[in-house]
């Protein structure tokens, strides 16, 4: 064998017996149940701080309960249980609507496990995008006349969304890497597929640094990504250093 | 906040009604072979793989492979995720506790791997203690271990075959337990040169394997696969394909 | 009587809504449900090595969270004071191990790195060697430096938060670079970074478990292997849940002590 063992980089050839397609294909997966995941997370999150500001307090205590367990169990047991648990409640629940067994396969189970834990940070991050925003300009709005809609449109959302988006970048980051989580359960995503590549041929050094490589690329694309976005809706705002 | 996923998720068509005839193999999605293990492409080769196959086809099956983590293995069939198990398990009585075995397909015997020069005995304590014992989670051999050498030694346990013996190269370990099978191809390769059978397990509480499929509890395509075995093994497709990656009788059972 | 029982009744209702007290039922009755409805018999005989598991846990969080806090403080004060290659080796550093996920920086340090050093000509012979057949070594190597990534991006903020008056009163008083170092500098953004510091610590110990993965036997790894012995799915699953959430939630209250005692606004 090889002194290094990071030298034959003939394996990372994208076609079989190379394993470099293998690993753009788990990138792709990766991508998407983070994706998914992100997207249903950030639904929660809106949804669950809109209820922790502006509900009652017995649905403000529920979010509270749901985002402090969540955020206090560790990633890979609680995607463990959910895994088995989610696919478990599903299938109960689809019985029960007479649908019959679903075919939960490991994406769903994926993108269900990775939702439910971003939605709990989620909802923390919008809560205290939403709290920082002076109750002054909510004075302002009612004062000139704005109904609740107008003033959550034109006040609330504008002062809202530059606010959150730093923590929302964080978390879709947070998203992409906690999918290698999944690798554990045997859902097939780039981590898993570098492990298999590395332990088919035992040139571990040369697929982990592969994977780590697509996990950075991926990171710095996001970053410039949201570094746009960020620009683009903190037009008007007061630049902090 | 789980519902709301769920009917995203189903609006999305992540999820789908499953075919009620797909049969879904579940298989250690880390490398076994020759038994079995994936390509770059995705597919599945090996015995068992084939096999497997073969028998499906014999008895009018349709089948399909999964890749599922061997440490969740039977949770993964008891949640519907996989419908068998077709992954060089060995039939123990723990495990017929919670799922249905079919009739066995392969005997194999758990061995000890190390370095040819090692010296080693499993029935003397002096060396026990001083050697550092490997094995892969969740399997007999574990099992075995733990109920043997209960704290006299500390084992070292892997998720995944491919690691111990990456471990057992490396040095950092000097023994490992494992499926005479499941090491056939390592102790073959270029890197496996210098490791030998160390000895083998002979010990009444843990009798020469017999592995089989497993199912959930009750389902009835365990008798269409007992079918389907059978007839692989009469008609010599076992044979065939048992050719291919072993010069030894794998059955090792008289024959039906 | 009435008129004595109304505001107690009043106080009683703001503590205990109606609400609180039906989540403390279901909580409670999920938990009865959790005790005497699954299979709990397995767990006596899987308690002594439980605890060995926890020691361990907590050992490696606590040594990690320590070399990886004394890692990041150069981290951080090489990406404020320099302005040439240390500060951007610290800035690559940084994004680095912050942009890849934990576990594969676990694997790439105990499969990789630790398979590469073992075949160097030599090396079983050296006294390294005993640790480097270790899993732990590795682990407490990779949960260090990621920690470092996390902590040195918050030291950085903290260092450039504190202002250049106090550093320069400080110098005015005669005092050495590394005096005023040690004596304004450091405690004043430590002071300022507490909070944030804390919660990645908190997060560090969600991240443990993952060192399961490379043969450390912590407390995953014998709930783990506990699940494979009576193969249950939930039952071991759900009390290593629970153990973390006891330890989240002392490790919380401890660290909000410790920022009480040391925050500005409080004195």
């Amino acid at each position: 064998m090889d002194f290094l063992n990071i030298t034959d980089w003939s394996l990372l050839a994208l076609n079989s017996p190379g394993w470099g397609g293998a690993l753009l294909w788990g990138a792709v997966k990766t991508v998407q149940i983070a994706l998914g995941g992100y997207i249903i997370g950030q639904i929660i999150g809106v949804c669950g701080a809109m209820g922790k500001v502006y509900g009652p307090p017995w649905l403000k205590e529920l979010l509270a309960i749901y985002t402090t367990l969540i955020r206090a169990v560790p990633e890979l047991i609680l995607i463990l249980i959910l895994f088995y648990a989610g696919t478990a409640a599903l299938n109960t629940l689809a019985a029960k609507i007479g649908m019959g067994p679903i075919d939960v396969n490991g994406a769903l189970a994926g993108v269900l496990v990775i939702s439910t834990v971003q939605g709990a940070y989620s909802t923390e991050v919008i809560r205290a995008a939403i709290q920082s925003i002076p109750s002054g300009c909510h004075e302002a709005a009612a004062a000139y006349g704005m109904s609740k809609w107008t003033t959550f449109k034109r006040v609330t959302l504008p002062l809202l969304v530059p606010r959150a988006l730093p923590g929302m970048s964080n978390l879709w980051v947070i998203a992409t890497k906690e999918t290698a989580l999944l690798s554990v359960v045997g859902f097939s995503e780039l981590a898993l597929v570098a492990k298999q590549a590395a332990g088919s041929t035992k040139y571990y050094m040369t697929f982990f640094l592969a994977a780590c490589a697509i996990y950075l690329t991926i990171t710095l694309i996001s970053r410039v990504f949201f570094n746009q976005v960020e620009a683009r809706f903190s037009r008007g705002m007061v630049k902090h250093k | 906040m789980k519902k709301t996923a769920l009917t995203l998720a189903l609006a999305f068509g992540l999820a789908a009604p499953a075919l009620a005839q797909d049969l879904k193999i579940g298989i250690d999605s880390a490398p076994y072979p020759p038994m079995s293990w994936q390509e770059a492409d995705g597919s599945f080769h090996g015995f068992e793989v084939e096999l497997a196959m073969a028998v499906c086809a014999a008895a009018a099956l349709n089948c399909t492979h999964e890749g599922v983590a061997w440490n969740g293995i039977i949770p993964a069939l008891e949640t519907n995720k996989i419908d068998m198990i077709v992954s060089s398990m060995t039939i123990t009585p723990k495990r017929q506790e919670v799922v249905e075995f079919s009739d066995p397909y392969v005997s194999s015997n758990a061995i000890y791997i190390g370095h040819k020069d090692f010296v080693f005995d499993p029935n003397d304590p002096e060396i026990i203690k001083n050697t550092r014992l490997a094995v892969q989670t969740g399997t007999s051999h574990e099992d075995y271990l733990t109920r043997k050498f209960d704290g006299q030694v500390d084992l070292k346990i892997y998720q995944a075959q491919d690691e111990q013996l990456a471990d057992l190269v490396a040095g950092r370990i000097d023994v490992v337990l494992s499926g005479r099978m499941g090491s056939l191809a390592f102790l073959s390769s270029e890197e496996g040169k210098d490791f030998k059978a160390l000895a083998m397990v002979e010990d009444e509480t843990y009798p020469p394997l017999k592995i089989g499929a497993a199912f959930r509890k009750g389902d009835a395509n365990i008798a269409k696969f007992n079918e389907g075995l059978k007839t692989v093994l009469q008609n010599g497709t076992y044979d065939e394909i048992a050719n291919k990656y072993f010069d030894f009788d794998v059955y090792g059972m008289p024959k039906p | 009587m009435t008129a004595l029982a109304l505001p107690t009744r009043r106080r009683l209702r703001k503590v205990m809504p109606v609400y609180r007290m039906i989540y403390i039922a279901i909580g409670l009755a999920t938990l009865y449900l959790i005790v005497t409805g699954l299979s709990w018999d397995w767990l006596p005989k899987y308690l002594p090595k439980l605890w060995t598991g926890f020691q361990i846990s907590l050992a490696i969080w606590a040594a990690s969270v320590i070399f990886g806090f004394l890692i990041a403080l150069p981290l951080g004060l090489a990406q404020v004071l320099s302005r040439g290659p240390l500060r951007w080796l610290s800035v690559a550093y940084c994004t680095t191990l912050r942009g890849t996920p934990l576990l594969m920086q676990l694997w790439l340090f105990y499969y990789g790195l630790g398979a590469m050093m073992t075949q160097i000509p030599g090396i079983r012979s050296t006294v390294l060697w005993p640790y480097l057949r270790e899993a732990w070594p590795f682990a407490v190597l990779a949960l260090s430096l990621n920690f470092a990534a996390y902590a040195g991006e918050i030291m950085r903020g903290a260092f450039a938060g504190v202002g250049r008056g106090e550093i320069e009163a400080g110098k005015a008083f005669g005092m050495s670079s590394t005096k005023v170092f040690f004596r304004i500098w450091l405690p004043l953004a430590l002071r300022q970074a507490l909070p944030t510091l804390a919660g990645e610590t908190v997060m560090q110990l969600k991240a443990i478990p993952l060192v399961a993965t490379v043969t450390v036997p912590e407390m995953y790894a014998v709930i783990s292997q506990s699940r494979h012995d009576t193969l249950l799915t939930y039952e071991p699953l759900l009390l290593i849940a629970g153990i973390y959430l006891s330890l989240t939630f002392l490790l919380v209250q401890a660290l909000a002590a410790v920022e009480r005692r040391f925050s500005l606004a409080k004195r």
